[in-house]
């Protein structure tokens, strides 16, 4: 927690603390979401700077995430589709270049990462960010407060997000591989 | 009780349920064949799902264009592909400087969690879901224990059975590691960070040697990830239930094995590339060094308690700090962790197929810090069953199938199993793996029944042949071999559910009295676990 209202020495630690503790989890959360390290940084560090100003954090984890959250939406309401279109067009050009250079290594990666953004595009956005932030260890309670739902539903969006991410992801590769069977013994 | 709903098995499996909910559902599951494949399932969903969002982790911050003035050779092959991208990708990304400025300004100080390995840390956590990395299970691994099939109801013992070097792929990795310079460098961090306000991801370097060094490890930590020990993300670790530890034999797949192959490929050439960029790198990394925060470094060597030689590929690792490392092969190893652990303790620990895991507790004080490990070997150590779980986690399905257990009298810890004790029939179980389809990582386990006569033979053959379990499906295009006179390879299709063996031992039909490990090759990265069952079972 944030440190009584005054101290700010006290509140500069707490944030150091907080932030050695979740910098990571966020930035990755952030990351996956965004598709862009720089930025995920970018918000993550503003997450901090706000929980700076706080005086009390009650569930700082669920709080942080909420408020990268917040951020992410007051941004991306300006030019997500543009950022997101980017993501994608460098991805593709990462693919198609290293290709070009007979680097199937990371051509493979790229197109992994690809395609696994797109299939993380296909879901709901309250699907995709409960499931986002499951990933980073946060528990059922604190997915419910950083969305505003009910605990009893977590499970269920869950579910729906895990199969649709998964169904998303195997019809991309189906396509890919135009319906060829992917093992190769 | 009703069915249960998707809902309820994902909350169950991810431990959000009441105990009392748990001994419902649990109890449910255990009655209801039609609700247990929902849970397979639905672990597969689970693991597929971070399977899949783990290939997101691998995105370069290259949306900035480098600058010429880029200093860092590694992240500049990278850089260049982007640069050629096109013109219009090239502006649409110098849109993007401006916007992400503003983060570099205080980025020095920062921990360096960016550093190839501390970015490998997802990947890694994929390796400790694929190979099913027991001591961690958390709920969206593959719980390689659960069955809930009649089969493994009377299991009474649970044996290691760790992978043998050939196995693992060490050597390969190794050798790999000399030539993977480039693609050991991170996912290019923020080119214009590289100016000068932080080290280069995953090179701690002083000098050109230690560079080379350096990546050598990333390398490793690149190129062998599916057999990498993750620094644990924090999930695993609040989660820990799993009620043996179990040796890894987290095998490099094809597809890891074939990266590796491109890998040296691509590096900037063992050929050309090296030597003309040799000045280059010496220049850059003079710089980075220059500008880099200080760190704190903990280096020693992992040696074999028994010889006293240094054992290569092991992992070193501060869990706390996501940094990890693999030995060299003088069993060095080179942890650099961000210098605001100073003046804390953290626990190093050290691991690798076929030795008992070690860890040792140090104080940082800064400079560098020295751990050396004497780690013993443990080839197929047997354990008793022992539930860990408090009685909330044991909802998980791992613990389903340790409560029916029958209590376990098996020999000492850490000793070899061999000859006659072999005899009898085994369930194997494949922890983990990487599958095409994401969500045939909730199929297992994948039961074997394992005669060690088989040690004996030199042969091979399709799987069948081998397959004694009557209810089984065939596996066409799976095959087994004997590999070195101490493992058994099999070999089957991703789609495969389960393959049983009997393996019965006949006085003087042992080549060799231990069997040190199951290599699995193809498409899956699987931690292995033995289990006596009831030899009725093997009929």
């Amino acid at each position: 927690m944030v440190g009584a209202s005054g101290n700010h020495g006290d509140a500069l630690n707490d944030v150091e603390r907080l932030f050695r503790t979740y910098n990571v989890q966020l930035v990755r959360y952030l990351t996956r979401r965004l598709g862009d390290r720089d930025w995920a940084e970018e918000v993550a560090q503003e997450v901090f700077v706000r929980a700076l100003r706080q005086d009390h954090l009650t569930n700082e984890r669920a709080w942080l995430f909420t408020v990268a959250n917040n951020l992410v939406r007051d941004e991306a309401r300006k030019d997500s589709r543009r950022r997101r279109h980017l993501v994608l067009l460098r991805e593709e050009a990462k693919a198609d270049e290293e290709s070009r250079e007979t680097e199937p290594s990371s051509l493979e990666r790229a197109q992994e990462a690809a395609k696994a953004r797109r299939a993380l595009e296909m879901l709901g956005e309250r699907d995709r960010l409960a499931l986002l932030m499951r990933e980073e260890g946060l528990d059922y309670h604190e997915i419910a407060e950083a969305l505003g739902l009910s605990f009893g539903s977590i499970g269920t969006t869950l579910a729906r997000a895990r199969r649709r991410l998964v169904e998303a992801w195997e019809a991309l590769q189906r396509a890919e591989h135009g319906g060829e069977h992917a093992s190769s013994g | 009780m009703h069915h249960l709903d998707e809902g309820t098995i994902h909350a169950w499996l991810d431990g959000a349920l009441s105990a009392e909910e748990s001994r419902a559902v649990e109890a449910h599951v255990t009655g209801c064949a039609e609700c247990a494949a929902l849970v397979v399932e639905a672990r597969g969903l689970v693991a597929g799902a971070s399977r899949i969002l783990l290939g997101l982790d691998d995105i370069p911050a290259g949306v900035i264009p480098a600058g010429r003035a880029t200093p860092v050779t590694a992240r500049r092959s990278r850089q260049r592909r982007w640069w050629t991208g096109g013109p219009a990708l090239r502006a649409a990304a110098a849109m993007l400087v401006i916007a992400s400025a503003g983060a570099l300004i205080s980025r020095s100080g920062v921990p360096d969690f960016l550093s190839g390995e501390a970015m490998r840390a997802p990947a890694a956590d994929v390796a400790e879901m694929d190979s099913a990395d027991m001591d961690a299970a958390d709920a969206t691994a593959p719980v390689p224990s659960l069955d809930v099939s009649a089969e493994a109801r009377t299991e009474t013992d649970i044996v290691e059975i760790t992978q043998s070097v050939e196995a693992s792929g060490a050597p390969s990795a190794s050798s790999r590691g000399a030539t993977m310079q480039a693609p050991a460098a991170p996912p290019t961090p923020s080119p214009v960070e590289g100016a000068g306000t932080r080290g280069v991801a995953g090179a701690g370097v002083g000098s050109v040697a230690e560079t080379e060094a350096a990546a050598k490890v990333s390398g490793y930590a690149s190129g062998a990830e599916p057999a990498l020990p993750p620094p644990a993300p924090q999930r695993t670790l609040a989660d820990i239930s799993v009620p043996f530890v179990v040796g890894r034999a987290a095998i490099r797949d094809s597809m890891a094995t074939v990266r590796g192959q491109q890998s040296n490929i691509a590096a900037p050439a063992p050929a050309m590339g090296v030597e003309s960029r040799g000045g280059l790198r010496a220049e850059a990394d003079a710089q980075m060094e220059r500008a880099r925060p200080a760190e704190i470094v903990i280096e020693g060597q992992v040696t074999n308690a028994e010889t006293g030689a240094g054992i290569g590929g092991i992992q070193a690792y501060v869990q706390s700090a996501a940094s990890s490392a693999v030995t060299d092969s003088s069993g060095r190893f080179r942890l650099t962790l961000p210098d605001t652990l100073r003046g804390s303790s953290v626990l190093v620990s050290a691991r690798g197929i076929g030795y008992a895991a070690r860890a040792e507790e140090i104080t940082l004080h800064g400079g560098t810090a020295r751990v050396d490990f004497a780690l013993s070997s443990s080839a197929v150590a047997l354990q008793s069953l022992v539930v860990t779980g408090t009685a909330e986690r044991r909802a998980r399905a791992a613990d389903v199938m340790s409560e029916r257990a029958a209590p376990a009298a098996p020999a000492e810890p850490g000793r070899f199993l061999s000859g006659a004790e072999l005899e009898g029939c085994w369930a194997v179980s494949l922890g983990g793996w990487r599958p095409s389809r994401a969500r045939d990582a909730g199929a297992l386990p994948t039961h074997l029944w394992l005669a060690p006569t088989l040690l004996d033979m030199t042969a091979e053959g399709p799987l069948n042949e081998l397959r004694r379990g009557a209810d089984l499906p065939g596996v066409p295009g799976s095959h087994w071999r004997i590999g070195a006179p101490d493992s058994v390879h099999l070999t089957w299709r991703e789609s495969t559910p389960a393959i049983s063996l009997r393996l019965i031992h006949r006085p003087g039909g042992l080549r060799s009295t231990e069997l040190r490990g199951i290599a699995v090759q193809g498409e899956l990265t699987a931690d292995v676990v033995l289990r006596r069952v009831d030899a009725a079972r093997c009929e």
